[in-house]
């Protein structure tokens, strides 16, 4: 004869709780609020850039500067942004393979931290076996 | 991977080439998910270490979520190597050029497995996403002391992605689903490191989930920040203020 299985009866017959379960459940598989929390603070660039970021003092005044490497998209410190080149991205109009641009975005004063300085770019010879990104 | 030294016009050169061999009867390296590797003092011996974090799949084991999780690839600096750099240096600067301070090919010293972390779906939910060939979990890792307790921390944004067919151009596309920037704190105080479990720190927008980040303290004020890449541009991340 099959029985069915009583919950409550079980529950009773053991010192196990709904209120031990539901603690123990909150206590093992609710994630804790982190110490720390984050919010956005300012906008750096505008752009859709595919590659890396990296923050480090490159000029040696001991203070990190953005920098932006992208091999499809081009940094004008006009409008402080970068665009995509035209046809970036696209499947039959791979980005130009002779050079990695990197943008440096310095970080000079405190006050003002969203500078962009109008230093020219690194333009770094690559070869187009090292793209890191295929167009597409 | 390949090293270069910057020459005095910012130009690359002197390029090396550098491998961690994976161990392929262990590891089966999952496609489309992303190397970076990361000059640090792994185990705080004074000499720096390579790390890779690779995305693998460790097929020795009982398959659970944790085999799909992200691993980090260690590779010590050797003291011997580094001595002879030193040595190198005081006698003669050219001889440095065709030294490192790793041997340049092998496997990796270390192989540490990150625990699997997940807000959103569950943990069974993402092992089965893992499983799909059209899903894929991307994750970008930086250290850095978040807490200012002076021990690096692991910092990782990560973002769930599934490719689809785009039914007006017949061409594959990405699906980004909700992502977030996570913290594990370095509970070691010396040595190797220690990670505790991961704990979101920053929840993006929906409709631009976080691409890639960068760590330093960008404002000057005392404070890790936080870049943070998505479609809509870089923003910067701060501490929130008690």
């Amino acid at each position: 004869m099959k029985t069915k299985f009583n919950l409550a009866a079980w529950l009773a017959a053991t010192s196990i709780t709904l209120a031990n379960l539901a603690a123990f459940a909150q206590d093992n598989f609710e994630q804790p609020e982190a110490a720390i929390q984050y919010e956005v603070t300012g906008k750096l660039l505008n752009s859709t850039i595919r590659n890396g970021i990296a923050l480090q003092d490159l000029n040696g005044d001991q203070m990190p500067d953005l920098v932006v490497g992208s091999n499809a998209h081009v940094f004008d410190p006009a409008t402080k942004t970068i665009t995509a080149r035209r046809g970036a991205g696209l499947r039959n109009s791979p980005p130009d393979p002779n050079h990695f641009q990197v943008s440096i975005h310095h970080n000079e004063t405190k006050d003002e931290f969203f500078s962009v300085s109008n230093q020219p770019k690194l333009q770094v010879p690559i070869s187009s076996k090292d793209l890191a990104v295929p167009p597409g | 991977m390949h090293w270069y030294e910057l020459d005095n016009n910012n130009r690359l050169a002197n390029r090396r080439d550098l491998q961690i061999s994976i161990d392929q009867n262990r590891f089966t390296l999952i496609p489309k998910a992303e190397a970076r590797p990361f000059l640090m003092d792994w185990n705080r011996d004074g000499i720096e270490d390579l790390v890779v974090v690779l995305q693998v799949f460790d097929k020795t084991v009982v398959p659970r979520p944790q085999n799909y999780s992200h691993k980090l690839f260690v590779k010590l600096g050797s003291q011997s190597q580094r001595s002879d750099i030193e040595a190198s240096l005081k006698s003669n600067q050219q001889a440095v050029e065709n030294q490192q301070m790793f041997a340049p090919e092998g496997g990796a010293d270390l192989v540490v497995n990150l625990e699997p972390f997940d807000f959103q779906n569950g943990i069974e939910d993402r092992w089965a996403k893992m499983h799909s060939q059209r899903w894929r979990i991307i994750a970008e890792f930086a250290f850095d002391d978040l807490d200012a307790d002076g021990h690096f921390d692991l910092v990782f944004s990560e973002r769930a992605v599934r490719f689809v067919i785009d039914e007006s151009t017949g061409l594959q596309k990405l699906q980004h689903f909700p992502s977030g920037v996570y913290w594990m704190k370095n509970t070691s105080e010396s040595g190797i490191p220690k990670f505790d479990s991961a704990q979101r720190i920053y929840e993006p927008n929906y409709q631009y989930p976080v691409i890639a980040i960068a760590t330093a303290d960008f404002d000057q004020d005392g404070d890790m920040d936080i870049v943070a890449q998505s479609a809509e541009g870089l923003n910067l991340l701060s501490p929130k203020s008690e």
